[in-house]
């Protein structure tokens, strides 16, 4: 059984604009069959996470997906390189299984990430 | 099993059975007769004790099926051991906004917007096999 979850540090940091923050990712983690969990978190660095949080996750059915931009997204990548910069716009993808939903709690910015290897997703943008 | 799903599993049944105990204890037209005539190895107590293990499971089972946290801890411990120092976010760090959600997503997430099991199958909840194969231009 895989899940998806937002998670934080505990430790309450400050940006520049003087705001409390937390070290957070998205990670998603993969069930082993020995019981155990393989996880990746979906950045490689650490995102500031203002509380309350304006995000959740969800899971996202198969079917067809409207991606205003598609791009290819390598989790564990340190730098983006001109690689990261191919992206397509308004282009519909047709999931085959579940898939992760990053949802803006409100507003638009929903992205649903959809597997295709260990650590490298497709990062669809279904609005903006 | 996850230790503290088992650890909240004990603790609910020894808290049930406590209570219920507690609650034989003090009636007050019990008092005399649990002390005076019951003990464990009367069969005239048994019903007694039968009643209480009965009470302590039905409190375990509650228990179990009414605590997020002790539903979340194997996907907790999971977290801890890839990423010491970091927990999976309450609900209580993430605002959601009823009225702009559709009810049913919104019922969906709001016991636990910051986590999401996928799909339990034999292969990788979130695949997609052929991503190139479902891509098409509008």
């Amino acid at each position: 059984m895989d899940f998806a979850a937002l998670i934080r540090g505990a430790e309450k940091k400050i940006d520049q604009m003087g705001n409390p923050y937390y070290d957070g990712y998205l990670v998603i983690c993969y069930g082993a069959a020995n019981g155990g969990f393989d996880c990746i978190t979906m950045s490689q660095r650490p995102r500031e996470y203002h509380l309350p949080f304006g995000w959740y996750v969800t899971k996202v059915s198969p079917g067809e997906q409207s991606c205003i931009v598609l791009k290819q997204l390598d989790t564990q990548q340190k730098q983006r390189t001109l690689a990261d910069q191919k992206r397509q716009r308004n282009v519909t993808i047709t999931t085959k299984s579940d898939a992760v939903g990053y949802f803006r709690t409100m507003g638009n910015g929903d992205i649903v990430y959809v597997f295709q290897e260990r650590t490298l997703y497709s990062e669809c943008l279904v609005s903006d | 099993m996850n230790k503290r799903y088992l650890e909240g599993l004990l603790g609910g049944a020894v808290s049930g059975f406590l209570y219920k105990s507690s609650a034989d204890l003090i009636e007050p037209s019990r008092v005399g007769v649990y002390f005076d005539d019951c003990a464990l190895v009367k069969p005239k107590c048994l019903p007694r004790v039968h009643q209480s293990i009965a009470w302590a499971l039905f409190t375990a089972t509650l228990f179990v099926l009414t605590s997020p946290v002790v539903l979340a801890d194997p996907y907790q411990d999971a977290i801890d051991k890839a990423f010491p120092g970091f927990r999976i976010m309450s609900p209580q760090d993430i605002k959601l906004y009823k009225d702009e959600m559709d009810n049913e997503v919104y019922n969906s997430v709001k016991d636990h917007p910051a986590w999401r099991r996928g799909s339990s199958t034999r292969t990788r909840s979130w695949i997609l096999p052929h991503l190139s194969e479902g891509l098409k231009k509008r």
